[in-house]
């Protein structure tokens, strides 16, 4: 690709992402959106084999749904309610379009189908793309329709992520479509917390962002796309194999790990809120996906094949890749929880 | 009661001998006066005499088959146990006194210089035995026949002043009581 | 004021005296001669304990209570109080007495053993534990003695622990013991949670505004353990696996009277509780049969006598139920008299005989033993209550006592049986191990005449005659005693022994008759070995098999215990928790979900689009649906 066009669509994407952010009109908002998916698809086309030309197609259908849909729903409010302000949401049908839209576009259950697929598609530079900044125009959107939306609907689609995250990471040998499950359950949590909390949602949100930053950097730098690859990650680099396994770990939700920090808080906030039983679910749903998890971790740092691989173990010379950015989000990834009043006084 | 376990390795007449002798061990705790019990144990022993000369094995196994149901319907509840049999009131009584043999070798010399007698005989012993050890071992394996022995009873000393087969086990033993 | 002082000085000269022998074995050096220097002590404090009842029998006193400040928890005050009053008074010597006896006996019947000082120091500690147990005035103090004859029990039961029966009979102590514990510790804990106090005496202050029907059955159950009354009996017969003295000592005079002391020593209690009162009643009445019942059959010298424990125990046990603590001491006193003696006979008896004591193997021992079989007689005879015997003056008492009582037709019934089967077994042991030709495999020689074996047991013969009749000559009698009653009920207690001592001689005629009865047949199938018809033989069996309670309790319960906790460990735990329900059960109940989740998806772009749609659309509908009154087109 030409570096112009990249450069080009490179600052779509961040500007479209932005142009979300700042605006408190919809119709703005609108645009930003589009303009981030416009500058995603040509990046996930680059490589030109039919995995990727697919997978873009999916991708776009679903986002232009998604985007033509939160058109709709912002001009019916606005027809009905004659106000364009995102936070004025009041219409309620109108809300839920939005609300599922909005789903639609991070890819929570039931409208999450896309999400493994397309992540599959895409090679590991653009998978990291697609499952943190391209979250991110979504949930501002979210955040701030957040005190309008119906709370039923949010528990629903929170627990119907989490367990689907978990029920679909199960079966799977990919690591992509793993991440891609991982991404919907972590969705699932943030969704649920919303209606209660919403700066814990964005919390949550940025945890995710950096653990799984982490996973699809560690990917790349050992060119893993399936577990039996993982299982000789430790002849290419051993430390990184051994932090892999608490970053797992930490994807999991197990203290004194940093992805403890957001499951607690939330746990808490929903104790709190007298939902004991939803929070029981959630947790427990959390298991299904720390399965999947420790079964990367046993696959990586446990065992070793007994059969032959079809990859040749690697010599273990140096990297061409940056090591510098995934040294430092793998420590973020592992040891933030200490750090959780600091954290959680910044944001509120 | 102790042939139980080895019950199926025994001859019919083993069985048979051992019914009798508990049948009169039972009789002797139900009849307590003497005169009595040897009334009973006469006529114990003429229903065992009675079918002596039996060649039928098929009727035999039936009469010992009876004679077991018979003893177990009228055997005492309390049977009489020597004191120092298992199961009597002394047995295992003095066990804790016993101070196994070899005990003696770790005495301090000044302490066997006490019985000067005793030690000097034992050294002899053990020398003995050492000497003896690989010959007896030998022997007693070549007499063994190929699929195991027949009885645990070890054999008699073989010749006119020698000694019998691991004769060391018993030569010198622990006192059975205190004194 | 200064009698109480006295008393409290004499008990410390007493408990220093018992002491002594203790503190010497901390000089480096050990001593010759311990066990004798033991026997001494326990001499001496017999003598120097006399004073104290001369004291208390020429003061008429009634009790002096000391109580000295030992520990406070908050508001809760425990004190170091000793009572001094009758029972305490009149059990000390007598205790000294009889452990002065068995522990002479003791030198002649243990001088083999190479550990003998150490048996007299058990036996020592043992008799220590056993005055703090009747001095204190004190939950606490009691309880030190309690635990204290219980651990050194459990030590002398074991005494030849290369025994694997001996080690069994122990463990038996001690649980059943524990059990009994249960109700003590629960009535403790019950004084302090509602009176606030441990003293014995202050707990009577409030006995007309509390339910103590809780504490009361704790007690029960504690002196059932200790006492060895039905239920908790086993322990005391299975006790016999000790030596000789031991039994004597612990099993038969003092500690298992410690549960009826208990008792006592609460009766003001019991006597308001009409509850308690007939548990008392009707668990004694039980315990005296059952054991009597056992006694009848059984084969083992000391296992008789042991039985005959058991059911005199009940019999205080009854006693206690009338109302009459007075006379249940009496009876523990008496008693410990002709049982020791009869313990330490027995002893004489297996001792000469190489330890065989099955009464089927003994027979002439009059003839080998005249001092031995003598003194065997004079304390059946004071078992069975012969008049002007020392168990004349309790045990009739007690049966008049309770002819004369509107209480329990039933439990009255029992005891009067139990009371005439006194006389059967003695008559079976003195009958089978002293007359007769001998059967015993060799004769031995005659061994009495040493005089370790001869004075003990002539002290406690002198005793067994005179101690009921000084005994009741120096009681102070706090209620006035039935003076009319009608001839028979008088002499009730005398007819039914006479009446048990001749159905035995007649059933001892039957059994050498039988012989001649039973048609001498010799054909194989013939079943009329046994002179004994079924249902005979099913109450021989019962009485000779200690009402199975052995078996029940000893094998059956621990192996249904053991099988239920085979079941929940492998079947329960392991299969099905550890195997089908937590793992197996979360594969399969999570499969189908996995393979949905992931077989839905087909990477068809419909299916993203349709589920988003339907989704959509009905949520939508719900939301208008249940908000009908929402605005959507106006």
């Amino acid at each position: 690709m030409n570096p112009y066009v990249l450069m080009i669509l490179i600052s779509s994407l961040g500007i479209g992402t932005t142009l979300t952010f700042m605006s408190s009109h919809w119709l703005l908002a609108w645009m930003g959106l589009e303009i981030n998916t416009l500058a995603i698809i040509p990046l996930m086309a680059q490589q030109h084999h039919p995995r990727a030309v697919e997978a873009t197609t999916k991708y776009f259908l679903t986002q232009a749904t998604a985007a033509a849909m939160i058109l709709f729903a912002s001009t019916t409010n606005a027809w009905m309610t004659g106000e364009w302000n995102i936070q004025q949401l009041s219409h309620s049908p109108s809300t839920t379009l939005v609300t599922f839209a909005l789903a639609l576009k991070i890819g929570l259950a039931p409208m999450h189908f896309w999400m493994p697929e397309v992540m599959q598609g895409l090679d590991l530079t653009t998978g990291l793309i697609m499952a943190t900044w391209q979250k991110l125009a979504p949930f501002a959107i979210i955040y701030q329709i957040s005190s309008t939306t119906n709370p039923t609907l949010l528990t629903t689609l929170g627990i119907l992520s989490t367990l689907v995250g978990g029920w679909g990471g199960l079966n799977q040998t990919q690591l992509r479509k793993i991440l891609a499950y991982s991404s919907i359950a972590h969705m699932g949590w943030m969704i649920i917390i919303l209606q209660f909390m919403p700066k814990l949602t964005l919390l949550n949100l940025m945890i995710y962002i950096i653990m799984t930053s982490a996973m699809f950097m560690m990917f790349k730098y050992n060119n893993a796309t399936k577990i039996n690859y993982l299982t000789l990650t430790w002849s290419k680099s051993p430390v990184l194999a051994t932090l892999t396994m608490p970053m797992l770990l930490s994807l999991g939700g197990l203290p004194p790990l940093t992805g403890f920090m957001p499951k607690w808080l939330i746990l808490q906030e929903l104790t709190k809120q007298n939902l004991a039983i939803t929070a029981s679910i959630m947790a427990l749903a959390t298991l299904l996906s720390l399965f999947f998890y420790l079964r990367l971790c046993y696959a990586m740092t446990l065992t070793l094949s007994p059969n032959t691989t079809n990859t040749s173990s690697t010599w273990r010379i140096k990297s061409p890749q940056m090591t510098m950015p995934l040294a430092t989000i793998s420590t973020l990834t592992i040891m933030l929880l200490p750090i959780t009043p600091t954290i959680f006084s910044l944001i509120m | 009661t102790a042939g139980k376990m080895a019950s199926a390795y025994l001859t019919h007449q083993q069985k048979v001998l051992r019914l009798y002798k508990k049948s009169l061990r039972h009789l002797e705790s139900w009849y307590i006066f003497r005169d009595i019990y040897r009334f009973h144990a006469c006529l114990l022993r003429a229903r065992f005499d009675q079918h002596k000369n039996e060649k039928d094995m098929v009727k035999a196994t039936l009469l010992l088959k009876a004679g077991e149901e018979e003893f177990w319907e009228k055997q005492h509840p309390q049977p009489y146990i020597f004191p120092d049999s298992p199961g009597g009131t002394s047995y295992e009584r003095y066990e804790r006194y016993k101070v196994p043999e070899w005990c003696l070798d770790y005495w301090h010399p000044s302490e066997k210089a006490m019985y000067p007698d005793y030690f000097a005989k034992r050294e002899m012993w053990k020398k003995l035995r050492i000497q003896s050890w690989e010959r007896e071992i030998q022997q007693l394996q070549e007499e063994t026949p190929a699929d195991g022995p027949k009885t645990e009873v070890l054999p008699p000393a073989r010749k006119e002043g020698d000694l019998p087969p691991l004769w060391w086990e018993y030569v010198t033993r622990p006192r059975e009581r205190p004194t | 004021m200064h009698l109480a002082t006295m008393f409290n000085s004499n008990l410390a000269v007493i408990l220093l005296i018992l002491a002594t022998p203790l503190l010497m074995t901390l000089t480096p050096s050990p001593l010759k001669n311990w066990a004798i220097r033991v026997k001494t002590a326990i001499q001496t404090a017999f003598f120097a304990s006399l004073f104290q009842l001369s004291l208390f029998l020429t003061q008429g006193l009634h009790t002096t209570t000391t109580s000295w400040h030992w520990m406070k928890i908050s508001t809760f005050n425990i004190s170091l109080s000793f009572k001094f009053d009758f029972y305490s008074i009149i059990f000390i010597p007598v205790a000294l007495y009889v452990s002065w006896s068995i522990l002479e006996f003791a030198l002649w019947y243990m001088h083999a053993d190479p550990r003998m000082d150490q048996f007299f120091k058990y036996l020592l500690v043992f008799l220590i534990t056993m005055i703090i147990l009747v001095t204190a005035n004190n939950l606490y103090q009691l309880f030190i003695g309690w635990e204290g004859v219980s651990i050194m029990s459990f030590l002398l039961i074991s005494w030849w622990y290369g025994r694997a029966d001996a080690n069994t009979a122990a463990l038996q102590a001690v649980i059943y013991n524990r059990v009994g514990d249960i109700g003590l510790i629960l009535s403790m804990t019950w004084f302090v949670m509602n009176l606030n106090t441990w003293e014995i005496e202050q707990t009577f202050s409030f006995l007309n505004d509390t339910p103590t029907t809780l504490p009361l059955l704790g007690l029960i159950l504690a002196a059932t353990g200790k006492s060895a009354q039905f239920g908790l009996h086993p322990w005391l017969t299975a006790a016999m696996e000790g030596p000789t003295p031991v039994s004597a000592l612990l099993h038969s005079s003092t500690m298992v009277v410690a549960g009826i002391f208990l008792l006592i020593r609460f009766h003001p209690l019991i006597a308001q509780n009409p509850t308690a009162l007939t548990i008392c009643l009707c668990l004694g009445a039980l315990s005296t049969m059952f054991a009597a019942t056992c006694a009848l059959t059984q084969n083992d010298l000391k296992k008789i006598v042991a039985f005959s424990t058991s059911s005199q125990l009940g019999l205080m046990m009854v006693t206690i139920g009338l109302n009459q603590p007075q006379l249940a001491f009496l009876h523990i006193c008496t008693h410990a008299f002709f049982k020791a003696m009869l313990f330490l006979c027995s002893g004489s008896i297996i001792h000469d005989f190489k330890d065989e004591q099955d009464i089927r193997k003994l027979g002439h021992v009059h003839a080998l033993l005249p001092f031995t079989s003598a003194c065997m007689v004079v304390g059946s005879l004071a078992l069975t209550g012969m008049p002007f015997l020392s168990g004349f003056f309790s045990k009739d008492a007690i049966i008049e006592a309770m002819n004369t009582s509107y209480l329990n037709a039933w439990a009255l019934t029992l005891t009067l049986l139990a009371t005439s089967f006194t006389a059967v077994y003695n008559f079976r042991i003195t009958f089978y191990a002293l007359m007769n030709f001998p059967r015993c495999i060799f004769l031995p020689p005659p061994k009495e005449d040493y005089s370790p074996v001869r004075n003990p047991i002539k002290r406690l013969a002198w005793g067994s005659i005179l101690a009921g009749f000084l005994i009741t000559l120096n009681c102070p009698k706090t209620e006035t005693p039935i003076l009319t009653m009608p001839m028979t009920l008088k002499l009730s207690a005398l007819l039914v022994t006479i009446l048990g001592l001749l159905s035995a001689m007649w059933l001892k005629t039957l059994m050498n008759k039988l012989p001649n009865k039973s048609p001498a047949s010799n054909t194989m199938t013939q079943k009329s070995k046994i002179p004994m018809d079924n249902p005979a033989k099913i109450i021989f069996n019962f009485s000779n098999l200690t009402g199975y309670i052995p078996t029940i309790m000893h094998r059956m319960a621990p192996k249904a215990n053991l099988t239920m906790g085979q079941l929940m460990a492998t079947q329960l735990m392991d299969q099905t928790w550890l195997e089908i329900s937590l793992p197996k059960g979360i594969t399969s109940s999570q499969l189908p979900l996995t393979k949905l989740t992931s077989d839905i998806p087909r990477g068809m772009v419909m299916t993203y689009l349709t589920t988003f749609i339907f989704t959509t659309l009905l949520s939508t509908l719900l939301l208008i649906l249940t908000q009908p009154d929402l605005p959507i087109l106006t």
